[in-house]
């Protein structure tokens, strides 16, 4: 029973210091996950080797994420990637004791609700992969080139806030970093300050 | 009627639409809002500050202008006429606020976000001005809820002095009181450590000022680790703050500017202060890494921490040799006490521990009253005056004496009442407390110095605090005794052996008097040891006459007691050696022992070498026995030699303001005090345990001194 305990105490530290110590950076190799899809498929990162990659963080009882889908902003972004043959994968790390999880048949009704179309939405309910990215915010953008590399990490725009006026005038992060990646060019603004409510993860 | 009704709903109409815009209090979802003017009118040329106030219900928060790991900062959007301009938001130190693994920085409760607006000089007298402004704020709990709200009013413009906002100016007074002030009286650096950033302030002050929970908040995201705690760890100047660095300062220009908080300030009235500093690599220090003292087991004390390593010093106190006689003493009489009923025994426990308690409190009100005066003392002072040297000596010796059983103190007195001897045992019992304190102080037991150093950099009443548990820990013991009898109970039955165990214990009693006529030889010479032992022999002389005749007929008894009396002042008037102080020095510094002084360290610190600084005293017991079993040892004289390792030794058996200067810069304020200084370094040293071991210094060498 102690042991059990021990084991237990043990676990939930690793997972604090992970959680305080993660995050990654540009240039680092993005940390391999396989997470389940709202439609009961497995997604492992490495699928997706030789193509562009975005991870996008979401949660749809954001304003901020609700922001970018209620402008269209989010979805003509994914419309516009994935012709491109980039994969789009949404992620929510919301904890199924948060109020704002939404389980998987209620995600795939607000996606449909809002258009969305990414190349597949994961759940994190366990926070592990979130924590492992250092995601902190939703939306928080990475983009993974070919090769497994990030190549930008931070927010999805240079605008902070929650109002959709701001969103003509932002310079929209991921969108120059695929341009760039996409053009063959370096990525220009690798790393910014993502904005938005805080990821929910499980205590 | 018609009409009336038409103008009333015409009247609702342009105030309803009115409604959003006003300077009143807004109520949104968790949130209240207002836009509050300081001044009920503008002055041409004057600036007037407008404060933005936000009550957030309770648990949810808005944020710093960094709002940490996720979260918005509130934001002003000013419309102005002609010629105004609005200055920055001014804003107050904010918080850590924890979600979940994340963490915020922001307000909780209500704020003032003050603005200072710019007022043209050519504006005329009786006009009024509209100010407008547009607030957007992000109220967040566990979920955030984005808020705005535009306020809009208009001031007239006066040349009279204007009236201050009756309800809000002294809030808005003291939010201008409590914002970030330039860092005053601290030098900052900082520097990145492995995955730390490292700050260390040091303080420019012969004191350093007491802080707790030193946090930094930098204005913009990417230096730290948010939610990764901050570590305070006191250092010999200063304080060193440790955070997890995020991994995007690696691609930082530029200077951190951000604020630093503590509690309760880093000055008089400065809780936050603006800080603004280049982060240095790690390479460029990589010399000074090695001597953060993260040696020193006591680096940072808090009052809670304080109190328990008081009183554990106190319960550790009770076993060392210049207290040990005293406990002897004092188990003798609590087996007699058991013999009584238990709440007897109960009343000398408490008596012994008030007695333990007051002379705790008169020697910390002392040190704090001579500490106001800026006198350049410390702890152990009692024994650097050869006059108490020689008072405590005759003190022990008369108690040795009985012990012996020379004479007894209380025979003459069995016939009188039961009522007064049990009075007079209660005032004993408080007398033996405030004699264990006295002996006590000579030993600087582990875990004291930074207790005592603690206490004596607090302000008074914590001080008094910190003696208190030290008083408690030390009669801890006797308090356990007194009310679980039970334990007294597996002491033996008083006998013939309780006269003996007496006898025998009479001999450390004597050491003690041998020890004190060393000190004392050392302080003043052997002329004034010399004088002591004769005092002594007269009040030996005296007291055996007590002995002999005290209890024989009325005459006799009256005759000894006179002769006595006569012989025992004489002696002390002999005894007394005054407060001349020997000029010979009290500490061997010689061999490979060099005097030390602050001009010896600092050149053998400008010449490169390591240096070891012995910081003693001839009364101080832990000092002896680690000078003579792990200093002078030949494992160390052969390492120090070898490594060519400065010693110096600092003597504090008498009074010597610079060693206590110095000793307050380490954060001590008695010794024993070990500091090792690595080579070829110019900052803080090592501080070595109270309690040396041979291991424990050679490691410290290999440290300050590496094989070369």
């Amino acid at each position: 029973m102690s042991k059990l305990v021990a084991t237990f105490l043990a676990v939930s530290m690793a997972a604090l210091v992970s959680a305080a110590q993660a995050a990654v950076a540009p240039g680092q190799a993005a940390p391999e996950f396989s997470l389940v899809d709202i439609n009961g498929r497995v997604q492992k990162l490495s699928d997706y080797r030789g193509k562009y990659v975005v991870l996008e963080w979401f949660n749809s009882e954001c304003p901020f994420v609700q922001k970018h889908y209620e402008s269209g902003n989010m979805q003509a972004l994914q419309a516009r990637y994935t012709q491109k043959g980039v994969a789009w994968l949404g992620i929510n790390s919301t904890s199924p004791r948060h109020s704002n999880y939404r389980d998987p048949a209620r995600s795939q009704a607000i996606l449909k609700e809002w258009k969305s179309a990414p190349t597949a939405f994961v759940l994190d309910p366990d926070g592990k992969v979130g924590k492992q990215y250092g995601a902190r915010t939703t939306p928080h953008m990475y983009v993974i080139d070919p090769k497994g590399t990030l190549v930008y990490v931070g927010g999805i725009d240079d605008r902070p806030s929650t109002s959709q006026r701001d969103i003509a005038t932002a310079r929209n992060l991921v969108a120059a970093a695929l341009d760039e990646s996409l053009s063959g060019k370096p990525v220009g603004t690798p790393s910014a300050t993502p904005y938005g409510c805080s990821v929910k993860y499980d205590n | 009627m018609r009409w009336l009704a038409i103008c009333l709903i015409l009247l609702i109409t342009a105030l309803t639409s009115m409604a959003p815009v006003s300077a009143t209090p807004v109520q949104r979802p968790h949130i209240e809002a207002e836009l509050i003017p300081e001044k009920s009118s503008l002055r041409p040329g004057a600036p007037l500050t407008v404060a933005l106030r936000l009550k957030m219900e309770n648990r949810w928060h808005t944020y710093w202008k960094n709002p940490g790991d996720s979260g918005l900062p509130t934001r002003i959007s000013w419309t102005l006429p002609q010629g105004f301009s609005a200055g920055p938001v001014q804003w107050p130190a904010p918080r850590r606020i924890n979600v979940g693994p994340l963490t915020n920085f922001g307000y909780e409760g209500g704020i003032f976000l003050l603005t200072d607006i710019q007022v043209p000089a050519g504006l005329a007298a009786g006009t009024a001005v509209p100010i407008t402004a547009k607030a957007d704020w992000l109220v967040c709990e566990e979920i955030c809820i984005p808020g705005d709200a535009t306020f809009s009013f208009m001031l007239p413009v006066s040349n009279e002095p204007a009236a201050a906002d009756p309800k809000w100016a002294k809030a808005i007074e003291r939010t201008r009181q409590q914002l970030p002030r330039p860092l005053e009286g601290w030098n900052l650096d900082a520097y990145l450590r492995g995955d730390d950033l490292v700050l260390r302030l040091s303080s420019g002050r012969a004191r350093v000022v007491r802080i707790h929970n030193l946090t930094l908040f930098p204005d913009q995201d990417g230096w730290i680790e948010n939610a990764s705690p901050q570590r305070m760890i006191r250092t010999t100047g200063g304080y060193e703050l440790r955070v997890a660095s995020a991994p995007a300062i690696r691609s930082k220009s530029g200077p951190l500017t951000g604020l630093i908080v503590a509690e309760p300030g880093l000055a008089q009235g400065v809780a936050a202060a603006v800080v603004e500093v280049p982060v240095e690599s790690a390479s460029a220090l990589a010399d000074e890494i090695l001597e953060q003292p993260a040696l020193s087991p006591f680096a940072d004390v808090g009052l809670l921490a304080a109190l328990g390593l008081a009183f554990l010093g106190g319960v550790i106190l009770n076993l060392m040799p210049c207290v040990f006689p005293v406990v002897s003493i004092k188990v003798l009489s609590f087996v007699e006490q058991a013999r009584g009923n238990p709440a007897r025994l109960r009343a000398h426990g408490l008596a012994f521990a008030a007695g333990v308690l007051v002379s705790f409190w008169v020697v910390a009100g002392m040190l704090l009253a001579l500490r106001a005066q800026g006198e350049a003392l410390g702890w152990g002072y009692q024994l650097q005056s050869p006059s108490v040297v020689a008072a405590l000596a005759l003190l022990f010796f008369v108690l040795a004496l009985n012990l012996s059983g020379l004479f007894e103190v209380g025979t003459s007195l069995q016939s009188l009442a039961a009522k007064l001897r049990l009075r007079n045992d209660y005032a004993d019992s408080a007398l033996s407390g405030l004699l264990a304190t006295l002996v006590a102080t000579p030993c600087t037991a582990p875990f004291m110095g930074a207790a005592l150093g603690f206490a004596l950099t607090q302000p008074a009443s914590e001080a008094m605090l910190v003696f208190s548990a030290l008083a408690l820990g030390m009669s801890s013991p006797y308090l356990l005794l007194c009310f679980w009898p039970a334990l007294i109970r597996r002491i033996p039955r008083p006998g013939r052996w309780m006269e003996t165990l007496k006898q025998v214990l009479a001999f450390p009693l004597f050491l003690t008097v041998v020890w004190l006529a060393w000190v004392l030889g050392k302080q003043a010479g052997v002329d004034a040891v010399a004088r002591l032992l004769a005092g002594l022999t007269l009040i030996a002389a005296a007291l055996w006459m007590i002995g002999r005749w005290g209890a024989s007929t009325e005459t006799g008894k009256r005759a000894a007691t006179v002769v006595a009396l006569a012989l025992a002042v004489a002696g002390c008037v002999f005894a007394w050696p005054g407060n001349k102080t020997a000029d010979a020095v009290a500490e061997e510094v010689t061999g490979p022992w060099k005097r030390w002084s602050p001009d010896a360290l600092a050149s053998a610190r400008a010449e490169g070498r390591a240096v070891f600084v012995d910081f003693t005293a001839a009364w101080c017991v832990t000092c002896q026995v680690n000078k003579r079993l792990v200093l002078e040892s030949d494992a160390l004289h052969a390492r120090f030699k070898e490594r060519n390792v400065v010693r110096l030794r600092a003597d504090w058996t008498n009074q010597d303001a610079q060693i206590t200067a110095a000793l307050r810069d380490l954060g001590r304020i008695g010794v024993p005090v070990y500091a090792v200084y690595a080579a070829g370094s110019k900052g803080a040293p090592i501080l070595l345990p109270e309690l040396l071991t041979q291991e424990r210094v050679l490691r410290a060498i290999d440290v300050a001194a590496p094989p070369s």
